[in-house]
């Protein structure tokens, strides 16, 4: 049990580490929720390393405290609204057994910018940010695709040095 | 195979999620796009022009039958002109206000009972009665005069349905003061352009506009099975219009103190009396456009609510918001919808302000 | 959370062909969105910008008249610049920064939103060509 809070724990640390990182990489491209994401990369990595209730806790941390560090309250409903649904969705496709990591992070990198979107629409009422869709849904499957390889290959160092089983 | 099928739904339900966003994003957009009926008949527009109850007519029908059917149209139109007219000797109305009761016809009873609605409906806003105000302004015969405050007071009285006694069953009917005078003008024409829309239907026409001097009223939709295009015109600027509403089986009724109205003395009088004052209405409304099924009650209401402004008008709409939808221009320029034309009114008037 | 059995029977780290499906599929479905918004309805140069901050309709500008607009609320300040025709954000101390990266908009398809501050600048497409029409009401 010990062992599984201070796993939790050092996952959640890591992410804000990731998140302050990011912080100072000047990416902006006029739209509204493309970003790297390192963070993810920490999350993406949880899903397989931690057990369900753990990772769902490191995901609020991450979104929680980075939202209140780097972001204000609005950002923080987005980023709710994003992670909840890329989380579920990469939970679930992981179960399937079907797909890798990659695939697995590209479809929560998607599904996270959907999220934001339709948050920012409720939000905000104006029905006409959907037209940031299509590019959301591109960039979420590059930085996806990126976790994803990222993710893969700490996870494959991971497996060497660490037991999978639950403990 | 299964884990294929359940990955597969999931991907689709997130993409759903983006999809069903799109028919909101065109909200805003002009282009109502309807079912597409099959022309049955590409023929020509039949149209009648007429003047009859001190007005210009136009009528157009589509159809085979467009020409007998426009002809039972007009005869129906002089038919109810007869009736209907307060100033024609030989008109019902006419011998009723001269000897202050009467026994009205079927058409007329229903005449009166629709009065009696829409004046309850509007709190008196709408009044029969006011035909001795209108005399008094000269607005009947368009030798305008401001009557004294006196004279007004007096003519007040007159203007006053709880003296006048009817009975619904024999339709029997008399004024209780002396030189009371009733006038259906407030819904004649409305009712006149649902009388012409529904023979114009029993005659097989399916598609029609009419307008009777300015009160429209369309049946079904155009032959290509679009919507009619109703312009409203413009109270300030009246060569031009300050939108579009775009409608099927549906009566468009503006009122507007533009229509008619007299200067003396460098103030401005129009048509549109205050039941309850006997001047022109001054409520900050310089238009008030009904959009609704009923033709009668379009027109009645038109009037009424221009006499009772914005803000009583809006109650009244969210009161009954199945009957009518409403359009309406405030002096200072603003532009009031209710919520049911958001979508079907046009407009480069921004902003709109809907009504909710 | 795996166990050691479908570690070892089901390497889930490398990379596979389904994986390359689902991404196309993901392409696939983001192409077609963008191709369906590109020809769907709506693009079109305005006249107008419409502020809506938190939903409602802050006010409509003419784009035809160069101002800025200064906005405030207790989540900050925007500052709306209209000029030539088109709209920008030229300041304004929302976190991201992305709506002052927009740069300068004048088509309906292509808001400037703000999400920190719940403001989204929108053109109105433009109608004041001329519309036919059936009938006068009057």
């Amino acid at each position: 049990m010990a062992r599984r809070v201070a796993a939790a724990g050092i996952f959640a640390a890591l992410a804000l580490v990731c998140s302050y990182v990011e912080s100072f990489i000047p990416f902006h491209f006029g739209v509204p929720g493309i970003k790297l994401g390192l963070a993810n990369i920490v999350v993406v990595t949880a899903l397989y390393f931690l057990p369900v209730p753990e990772v769902c806790f490191v995901m609020f941390l991450k979104i929680l405290i980075s939202g209140l560090l780097f972001g204000n309250l609005m950002s923080l409903i987005y980023s709710f609204a994003g992670g909840i649904l890329s989380l579920a969705v990469m939970m679930i496709l992981n179960k399937t057994g079907w797909f890798s990591v990659l695939g697995v992070s590209a479809a929560g990198g998607v599904c996270h910018n959907i999220g934001q979107i339709a948050a920012a629409m409720l939000v905000t009422g104006v029905p006409v940010i959907a037209y940031y869709l299509p590019v959301l849904m591109g960039a979420g499957i590059l930085t996806g695709c990126l976790i994803g390889l990222v993710s893969g290959r700490i996870l494959k160092i991971l497996k060497d040095h660490f037991s999978f089983s639950n403990s | 195979m299964k884990k294929a099928v359940l990955a597969f739904l999931i991907i689709c339900a997130c993409l759903s999620v983006g999809c069903g966003k799109q028919s909101d994003m065109v909200r805003k957009d002009p282009e109502i796009s309807q079912p597409q009926i099959e022309e049955t008949d590409p023929s020509e527009p039949t149209s009648r022009d007429l003047f009859a109850m001190d007005t210009f007519m136009t009528l157009t029908a589509y159809g085979e039958n467009a020409l007998q059917a426009l002809d039972a149209a007009e005869d129906e139109i002089l038919r109810l002109d007869e009736l209907l007219s307060t100033g024609k000797e030989e008109s019902e109305i006419f011998r009723l206000n001269q000897d202050g009761e009467g026994t009205l016809s079927e058409e007329s009873a229903y005449l009166y009972e629709r009065s009696l609605e829409v004046n309850e409906l509007t709190d008196g806003a709408f009044d029969p009665m006011i035909y001795p105000l209108m005399q008094a302004w000269g607005f009947t015969t368009h030798e305008y005069a401001v009557p004294a405050p006196e004279e007004l007071a007096g003519l007040l009285e007159l203007v006053d349905l709880s003296a006048v006694s009817y009975s619904d069953k024999d339709h029997h009917i008399s004024f209780e003061k002396n030189k009371m005078e009733i006038d259906f003008g407030g819904i004649a024409k409305g009712y006149t352009s649902a009388r012409v829309v529904s023979i114009l239907k029993e005659q097989g026409i399916n598609h029609a506009v009419i307008s009777l001097g300015g009160n429209v009223q369309v049946l079904g939709t155009k032959p290509d099975g679009s919507l009619w295009k109703v312009a409203i015109r413009d109270p300030e600027n009246v060569s031009g219009f300050i939108g579009v509403v775009q409608v099927s089986d549906k009566a468009v009724i503006t009122s507007g103190g533009y229509e008619r109205y007299f200067e003396e003395n460098g103030k401005v009088y129009h048509h549109i009396l205050d039941p309850k004052t006997g001047y022109p209405a001054e409520t900050g409304l310089l238009s008030v456009t009904i959009v609704s099924e009923d033709g009668t009650l379009a027109d009645g209401l038109s009037t009424a609510l221009y006499v009772m402004g914005l803000e009583l008008a809006e109650t009244l709409w969210r009161e009954n918001r199945d009957l009518f939808e409403a359009v309406f221009v405030t002096d200072s320029g603003k532009l009031y919808i209710t919520e049911g034309l958001e979508k079907e009114f046009l407009t480069d008037r921004y902003p709109v302000n809907v009504i909710r | 959370m795996l166990s050691d059995d479908q570690m070892k029977k089901n390497d889930l780290f490398k990379p596979r062909r389904s994986d390359l499906i689902l991404i196309a599929i993901l392409a696939a479905a983001a192409a077609l969105l963008a191709v369906l918004f590109a020809f769907g309805k709506g693009h079109e140069q305005g006249t107008y910008a419409e502020v809506v901050l938190n939903g409602q309709s802050y006010g409509i500008y003419d784009l035809k008249e160069d101002q800025t607009i200064r906005i405030e609320t207790d989540l900050g300040y925007n500052l709306i610049e209209i000029q030539n025709g088109s709209v920008s954000m030229k300041e304004a101390d929302c976190p991201d920064q992305y709506c002052v990266s927009k740069g300068a908009v004048s088509s309906s398809a292509d808001p400037i939103v703000c999400l920190p501050h719940r403001l989204v600048i929108q053109i109105l497409p433009d109608k004041t060509e001329p519309v036919s029409f059936d009938a006068v009401s009057e």
